[in-house]
């Protein structure tokens, strides 16, 4: 399978409850200590990357799509947004809050808050970076309690909606079997 | 890569890294405040001076110095630490008012200047003149909406004539890099008002929940970036509802 294009978090609506754990789980990841408890002893602040959205009567978490060609990454005016061949990441150091990659994101995933980087103060903008220095991967999609996120791969997708395209073919096939003998 | 001591200790780091760079990477401290990694180095505020005993022995301002093979950096011996004081002693006389300031010179054992305080129509100046507010706009939003202004004892930052600026997009990225907080920017209703640079500049209002959001000076973006034309004023939460609501709609149409 070719890892090599981007994953994405993929979110099955039906199955999310709304319950804000893949929120308070994105926060922990992203401090030094990596869990809640420690991060709240140290004094440190939470953000999340991700919010859970209600459209209707449905619940559903929304984040970063990971775009190839990211608006983010082209409007940054000092490259603190970067692309690497699979993500898309912020560089908070070199962030000047200047917002317009807020302005840009098709998905709103991109939000400015006041924040420690490199033991000072400043205003950086925060989006999903599908957790790639975690060991287990994306931590929302970790504590996920109904396994409504999962990380997809592109290619994995097409790659089962064909099989299931393919399985469909035979079980149509099998169904009507003077169909299949005309041949 | 590139080898050097930083106060005896040996420091790996790669070409066309700046001193200072180097003297953080080796876990040594040094204040700055018109040092920014977004932004090329300007030296100044002169809090990062620091002495270079090889290749050759100079003070050097550390931000805009690069390192070479075998130099060797002592940031703490007195000739460095005299200039840093000195450079916080003067700042501490133009802004006694600064917290941030006096944070910085008191961590450096400094509480008082030898050089007075401000005239007192100068009383409340937080203004370092470090320069990041007029290079960020200028260097990196591109707008240069706000420069230097006067000479000498006059020299301070502002708008062509100290009126409303055409060039400024309301960004707001002078204040917030600002390490004073010399810049007072607030949002009024529709309006995002800049004080310091007698600005005014209107912000759209989202068309879904009624939050202002984009400044109206932005919409060249919408130019640049023809795939948010349809949802330019919407605000970010706004975004998310309708990215969301995309998506089940899409998931209704063609399960994956």
């Amino acid at each position: 399978m070719n890892k090599l294009e981007g994953p994405f978090i993929l979110v099955n609506p039906e199955r999310c409850l709304g319950c804000h754990t893949c929120e308070l789980a994105c926060a922990a990841a992203h401090t030094t200590a990596g869990n809640i408890i420690g991060a709240v002893l140290a004094g440190e602040k939470l953000y999340r990357r991700n919010r859970v959205v209600q459209v209707d009567s449905v619940k559903l978490s929304t984040q970063c799509r990971q775009c190839e060609d990211a608006p983010c990454v082209r409007v940054c005016p000092t490259g603190a947004l970067y692309r690497t061949e699979t993500y898309t990441a912020v560089d908070q150091r070199l962030c000047i809050a200047c917002r317009l990659c807020m302005m840009v994101c098709p998905f709103g995933a991109i939000h400015v808050a006041t924040t420690e980087v490199a033991g000072r103060e400043k205003a950086a903008a925060f989006k999903c970076d599908l957790c790639v220095d975690r060991p287990g991967g994306p931590a929302c999609v970790e504590a996920c309690p109904t396994k409504a996120l999962s990380l997809k791969y592109p290619t994995e997708v097409i790659h089962q909606a064909t099989q299931a395209a393919a399985r469909q073919f035979l079980d149509a096939l099998e169904s009507q079997k003077q169909l299949a003998s005309s041949q | 890569m590139i080898n050097l001591t930083v106060n005896g200790q040996p420091v790996t780091v790669p070409d066309g890294t700046t001193v200072l760079q180097a003297v953080r990477a080796a876990g040594v401290e040094l204040p700055t405040l018109c040092y920014h990694e977004g932004l090329a180095p300007y030296g100044a505020c002169r809090l990062c001076m620091v002495v270079i005993t090889a290749p050759r022995h100079a003070l050097v301002a550390s931000c805009a110095y690069p390192v070479e093979e075998g130099m060797v950096v002592e940031t703490n011996v007195p000739e460095a630490a005299t200039a840093r004081h000195l450079a916080l002693e003067f700042l501490l006389s133009r802004c006694p008012q600064s917290d941030v300031i006096r944070e910085m010179a008191a961590k450096e054992g400094i509480t008082t200047s030898r050089f007075g305080a401000p005239p007192p129509e100068r009383a409340d100046e937080l203004c370092v003149l470090c320069g990041l507010c007029v290079r960020v706009c200028r260097e990196a939003i591109g707008a240069a909406a706000i420069s230097f202004i006067g000479r000498g004892m006059e020299r301070r930052v502002g708008t062509p004539f100290d009126v409303q600026s055409d060039a400024c997009i309301g960004c707001g990225a002078c204040a917030e890099i600002c390490p004073t907080g010399a810049i007072k920017m607030e949002d009024q209703g529709n309006k995002r008002i800049l004080h310091t640079w007698h600005t005014t500049v209107e912000l759209h209002t989202c068309p879904q929940c009624g939050r202002f959001f984009v400044p109206e000076p932005m919409s060249f973006l919408k130019e640049m970036f023809p795939e948010i034309e349809d949802l330019w004023a919407l605000c970010p939460e706004c975004r998310q509802q309708r990215a969301a609501r995309q998506w089940i709609e899409q998931r209704a149409t063609s399960p994956v």
